[in-house]
């Protein structure tokens, strides 16, 4: 109860703080959108089905009116109020408000600033320590997809690489100069699960970053997360309440040497995790701990007249480094699409359409325990860069950001496994991952933007002995963004995913433990293909109708279906 | 110890942060960019002072201007947002002594919405308006702008405890739009998102029919400022208010408008779902209902003729649920004119509709086709064409203006979101599934005012307009009878007189009343009068005479408004001359209604007003069981009322009415009693 009371009493200096100087000035952000889709569901899985819905038209009206005040000299108060209306409501017939965010800024003399309320956590950090990773490669995706992934970005919080959380946090930067430069300082604390004054604890997490030296040359940086369960704030001491620790502590140094035409950087990071889970399933107190390392290191060298980088690296995650600031899913396969949910009694699994569409599919908490994916998107990375029991050499190369014409990149990893998965033999993973933009409009000196996209992923996942596994993956981009009339595009865009062999797939048990494998054969492909008008009005603000033709096939054609969509999307943003 | 520790060094450093700024809060402004790089120098420095300094001065974290980064304004300031907005409360008492049985609130009833509460919550729903509605807008650009509406809805119930109760709503009933324009050398193209957006094509396809209120009741959209004025204006402009949005639909998506530069023509264009495309239940579903449509419009500018003509579609598409794709909709292609010559006005449109839906008797049986073990209908196309053409004479041509307006529609002719009533039940608001209870479009031969239109139906109303000194005088004549005979079951008539009031007994039913025939819909109720003895080898006849009598004068030295209303329409089974006054019509009806408005002081207006209605049943028309006669009702009104505008902006605004309605042959059908409602209104 102390650390409440401690809680308690940051807010009331606050509020006294916030109350001591009146209110000087606002400005008003805000954002107005407008969705509407009109969806058809057809193919082999509807035949003899005739009751379920396979027409349907959606949709929704929002404004997220977005004051920033400013409270005296130090302090800025913001807030997000959304109200929404469902398309084609009428007379507020389900009509929704919701206080959408809530963030307090200020400064401490000047050398300190702080966030409190809904936050952005992890900016700056390893990704080994925070990252809220999305596991489909789309960096030479169309702009088609692009504008419908920014919308599930913005309803769900993915702001990059950081999670969106309650807590506080603060960062500073003190210029020391000399060899050191700077030492900057980030750190946060933030509340993840709250308790329910009986057998759940209050979860916090805290962590932050040292940056102990950063000149030109060389940095040097330590991060630390750690989510922990606070039982002293159970009530209810009849049921032990579980009680959940991780820490996590990580050294990262950068190295930079101009040779002249080459640029070179090294870069190497370690850390160790220390996870420690008492639970009381089944009346039994188990107790389950781990504690596990790893460390990445690699080189780039940008050649300055080809304006290339070629780079590589090699790692080595232990298959018990667990950290779920890092390895916490962005998407959750588990979840129903909320668009033709079932087919027949069946609910509909998740497709790369809904990945686009659906805006529930997403995580916005973070998991103790490491979440179900489906390996077809991503089977060497599922949790992101922090992705346990890998180890492997990554190498490539990629165009420079100076080049303004042509991005190119090329990679390959050769990754394994650790330690077998129920089994001692080990997976191995082999993924190339390839793609190209060129702008035309560039090449050409027109003002208008001809860009033309291309990019290829392709992951072999292969395991011999008794448990054997051969799984190939491939993704599909090709886009094309055309200017024809200043600030209106024509869009298209095709994405294909494939896979086919078979795959051993355990869930992780809630002590986060290697479940029973199932073996689950794969025969399968996803096609997009969309196309449409985006039309600039200015700044951000735009409407985009595009319409969308999405397959999915199986081996078997009572399991094929396919989602037809027109979909509609004006958004202004002040 | 290190579960703990974390925690507490956290919380510590979070309280000490919190007392730092609280503390600093109290000192010397720092924020401004002067001020971070002017750092007053100790009156002594050491060497680690000086040292601390300069990686103070160094670290110091630069600040823009509020609402800035950089030269980059960071969102609207103040002078940038419009904020508006009415507060509008309104209170209604009612005290009954006889009453309809199936009313759904009590004979004694206060109320604090234009319609009472039904069910709880839903007051947007059931058509009550927003006791603040507060407006945010802006054009935050050239060529974007937002406007956004908060509805602040109080029941006023005086019940804290119980949340149920649900004694304040906040809602968004009128604004959640945002827009765009863009602009190229092929035109100008101003796009609008969201809802409510009043829409409008043309007068068949989507334009509201008017309706003609009595001058006494308040409007809640009632936008004039100066109490006076508005009866001013109807005296002297003769501006009727009308509904909310002049005849438009409420509709939700978006809306395109713009000018095709090359062809000179001006453009609409829609796609999204008025008020009426799908029923109340399925509007939060994934339901497939949506309405687009377009108008193509071209201007006339010559030395003989200036105006416009227009193509334009709309289409409402629906299926009869979101699995069986069996089709539920309906379509019109019309071409409109509005010409002006020397002298005469030409006004009409011509249509081509069709209805195509599931109904049993539009669809045919397909051999060898099923759904489990029933047989699969396959929808019938229906196809109608409809015209209306208006010409208005002025004195220039006749030595006192006339208007001439001919129709002749079709009974498949039909658009919900267009001015003609519909007569046609194969097809329903919201879908085929909408029951008859609950249809609010659904009037069967209904007796239309002058100036209406309805489908299956040919007609033409004649008005004309002259002023002797003060006294101006409306006339009109309307003879209209049906194309085919398809329903000989009822006649719908308006009831004119206490029209809201009684619109607030049964709201959104169609089956009411104690013998349940009366429908109420917004602000307005009509009944179904059954024919017990048809005549279906004869196609029925509405006609109508209607007369607007306005005065206005000096009294006691201020101003005076007279007005006084008479109809009469009646409903015959076949075309007669005779039988509009004797016993053979369906339906006689004779309304009127007079109000004087007295201006007594600059502020202060007072109203008083009078209405009675006859309603006659014919011999061929249902008759009471017990007493064995037809349709034999009075209904009469009166009331007082004063407007009170204290503010430029703002009035108080009571009105007593005492009402009464009564059948003579059917007993339970009658009610009186007195309603008291007293508004105020601030615009801001």
């Amino acid at each position: 109860m102390k650390f409440k009371s401690l809680i308690l009493l940051s807010t009331v200096f606050l509020s006294v703080n916030t109350y001591l100087k009146a209110q000087t000035d606002f400005y008003l952000n805000g954002m107005g959108r407008v969705i509407m889709s009109d969806n058809r569901l057809t193919g082999g899985a509807l035949l003899g089905n005739k009751t379920t819905p396979n027409k349907g038209i959606s949709g929704y009206s929002l404004f997220d009116l977005s004051p920033t005040i400013k409270v005296g000299d130090n302090l800025k108060v913001n807030a997000i109020l959304r109200v929404k209306n469902p398309y084609g409501s009428f007379f507020g017939n389900g009509t929704k408000f919701e206080f959408r965010q809530f963030q307090i800024k200020g400064k401490i003399a000047g050398l300190v600033e702080y966030d409190l309320g809904d936050i952005n956590v992890g900016e700056g950090m390893s990704k080994y320590a925070m990252n809220n990773a999305d596991d489909l490669f789309y960096k030479y995706e169309s702009q088609v997809f692009t504008q419908r992934r920014q919308i599930l970005e913005y309803e769900n919080f993915n702001f990059g690489n950081k999670w969106r959380l309650q807590g506080a946090q603060v960062r500073t930067n003190l210029a020391f100069g000399g060899i050191i430069d700077t030492v900057g300082v980030y750190g946060f604390v933030v509340r993840t699960n709250p308790t329910n004054e009986s057998n759940i604890a209050d979860r916090i997490m805290t962590g932050g970053r040292l940056g102990l030296i950063k000149n030109k040359m060389f940095s040097l940086n330590g991060n630390y997360v750690g989510l922990l369960d606070l039982p002293i704030t159970a009530a209810n001491t009849v049921i032990t309440p579980s009680v959940y620790k991780n820490h996590v502590v990580i050294g990262d140094a950068t190295y930079n040497l101009d040779l002249g035409p080459v640029l070179v950087k090294a870069n190497i990071e370690s850390g160790i995790s220390s996870y420690n889970f008492t639970t009381n399933l089944d009346t039994i107190a188990t107790t389950v701990s781990y504690k596990d390392y790893y460390y990445d290191g690699g080189l780039n060298a940008n050649v300055k007249g080809l304006k290339v980088n070629f780079f590589g690296s090699y790692k080595n995650v232990g298959p018990q480094y667990y950290n779920p600031a890092s390895q916490t899913r962005r998407v959750n396969v588990s979840n129903t699409p909320t668009l033709f949910n079932n087919i027949g009694s069946d609910p509909r699994g998740m497709t790369l359409f809904d990945r686009y569409s659906n805006e529930t599919q997403y995580n916005r908490t973070l998991s103790p325990t490491l979440g179900s994916f489906m390996p077809q998107y991503n089977n060497v990375s599922p949790y992101g860069a922090a992705t346990p029991n890998r180890t492997g050499l990554t190498f490539g190369l990629a165009t420079d950001t100076a080049a303004k014409i042509i991005n190119a990149e090329f990679k390959y990893e050769m990754i394994k496994e650790i330690v077998g998965e129920n089994i001692v033999d080990l997976r191995n993973f082999n993924v190339i991952t390839a793609g190209s933009s060129f702008d035309l409009g560039k090449f050409i000196a027109s003002e208008r933007k001809y860009l033309f996209l291309v990019g290829y992923r392709n992951e072999t996942t292969t395991r011999d002995g008794l448990g054997k596994i051969n799984l190939k993956n491939n993704l599909l981009d090709a886009g094309l963004s055309l200017e024809i009339l200043k600030k209106l595009d024509i869009l298209f865009g095709y994405k294909k995913l494939t896979s086919n062999g078979n795959e051993l797939s355990s869930a992780r048990t809630d002590l986060n433990l290697v479940g029973v494998a199932k073996d689950i054969k794969y025969n399968m492909a996803q096609d997009i293909l969309s196309t449409g008008v985006n039309i600039k009005f200015s700044g951000n603000s735009f409407l985009n109708m595009t319409y969308n033709w999405s397959t999915n096939t199986t081996g078997i054609t009572s399991q094929n279906y396919n989602i037809n969509q027109f979909f509609l999307n004006l958004t202004v943003i002040l | 110890m290190l579960k703990n520790y974390s925690t507490k060094v956290s919380c510590i450093m979070f309280v000490v942060s919190c007392l730092g700024t609280n503390i600093y809060a109290q000192g010397t402004k720092d924020s401004s960019r002067t001020n971070h790089t002017e750092i007053s120098a100790p009156q002594e420095l050491s060497f680690v002072n000086t040292y601390l300094q300069r990686i103070r001065k160094n670290s110091i974290i630069k600040s823009n201007d509020f609402g800035y980064d950089g030269t980059k304004k960071l969102g609207l300031f103040k002078n940038e947002i419009n904020v508006s907005g009415v507060v509008r409360f309104i209170t209604i008492f009612r005290d009954m002594g006889d009453a309809y049985n199936d009313m759904s609130t009590a004979k004694r009833n206060i109320s604090f919405l234009d319609q009472p509460l039904v069910g709880g919550g839903g007051a947007a729903a059931s058509g009550g308006y927003p006791m603040l509605e507060l407006n945010l807008s802006s054009k935050f650009s050239k060529n974007t702008d937002f406007n956004v509406g908060y509805s602040f809805i109080h029941f006023m119930t005086g019940n804290e405890n119980k949340p149920q109760d649900n004694t304040r709503y906040l809602s968004n009933i009128q604004n959640l739009r945002v827009g765009g324009n863009f602009y190229t050398g092929l035109g100008k193209f101003a796009f609008q998102a969201g809802s409510i957006l009043p829409a409008k094509l043309s007068k068949f396809s989507m334009g509201q029919p008017n309706f003609r209120d009595d001058y006494f009741d308040r409007l809640p959209w009632d936008w004039y400022r100066n109490s006076f004025q508005r009866y001013d204006e109807y005296y002297n402009l003769k501006t009727n208010m009308g509904g909310q949005n002049e005849g438009r639909s409420l509709f939700s998506g978006v809306t395109m408008n713009g000018t095709i530069i090359p062809l000179g023509l001006n453009f609409t264009a829609l796609y999204g779902r008025t008020s009426y495309t799908v029923s109340n239940s399925n509007t939060l579903s994934l339901f497939p209902g949506i309405v687009y449509g377009g108008r193509l419009e071209k201007t006339i500018f010559t030395k003989d003729v200036n105006g416009k003509y227009a193509f334009n579609y709309y289409r409402n598409e629906l299926d009869s649920n979101n699995y069986s794709g069996i089709a539920d909709n309906n379509e019109m292609i019309t071409l409109d004119a509005d010409m002006q010559f020397k002298g005469l006005k030409v006004v009409g449109e011509i249509a081509y509709a069709g209805i195509h839906n599931s109904s049993l008797n539009t669809t045919k049986k397909i051999a060898g086709t099923s759904i489990g073990d029933l047989p699969l209908y396959f929808p019938v196309n229906n196809k109608g064409l409809g015209f209306q053409l208006k010409t208005d004479f002025t004195k220039k041509l006749l030595p006192i203006p006339l208007s001439i307006d001919m129709y002749m529609i079709q009974k498949n002719v039909v658009s919900f979101d267009g001015s003609i009533l519909n007569s046609n039940s194969h097809i329903r608001t919201g879908g085929l599934k909408t029951e008859d209870v609950y249809d609010v479009n659904l009037l069967c031969n209904v007796v239309q005012e002058i100036g209406q239109y309805a489908n299956n139906r040919m007609g033409i109303a004649i008005k004309s307009n002259f002023k002797i000194q003060k006294l101006t005088i409306d006339v009109g004549f309307m003879i209209s009878q049906e194309l085919e005979n398809v329903n000989d079951s009822v006649v719908t008539v308006q009831h004119r007189v206490n029209a809201f009031t009684r619109s607030r007994f049964h709201p959104w039913y169609m089956d009411g009343g104690p013998y349940n025939r009366v429908r109420s819909v917004f602000r307005r109720t009509y009944e179904n009068i059954g024919i017990s003895v048809g005549d279906p080898t004869n196609k029925k006849a509405y006609n109508a005479a209607e007369t607007m009598l306005m005065y206005k004068f000096k009294f006691l030295g201020r101003e005076l408004v007279l007005m006084n209303f008479h109809t009469f329409s009646t409903a015959l089974s076949h075309m007669s001359f005779g039988d509009n006054f004797n016993d053979n019509a369906y339906t006689r009806q004779y309304y009127t209604d007079g109000t004087v408005v007295f201006k007594a002081f600059k502020k202060v207006t007072f109203v008083g007003s009078f209405g009675l209605e006859r309603l006659l049943g014919g011999k061929n028309t249902d008759k009471d069981i017990l007493t064995g006669g037809t349709v034999n009702q009075t209904g009469t009104s009166k009331g007082l009322g004063i407007d009170y505008d204290f503010l430029s902006t703002a009035g108080l605004h009571l009105r007593h009415k005492w009402f009464s309605h009564n059948d003579t042959n059917f007993t339970l059908d009658k009610f009186n009693g007195t309603e008291t409602t007293l508004e105020l209104k601030l615009f801001f």
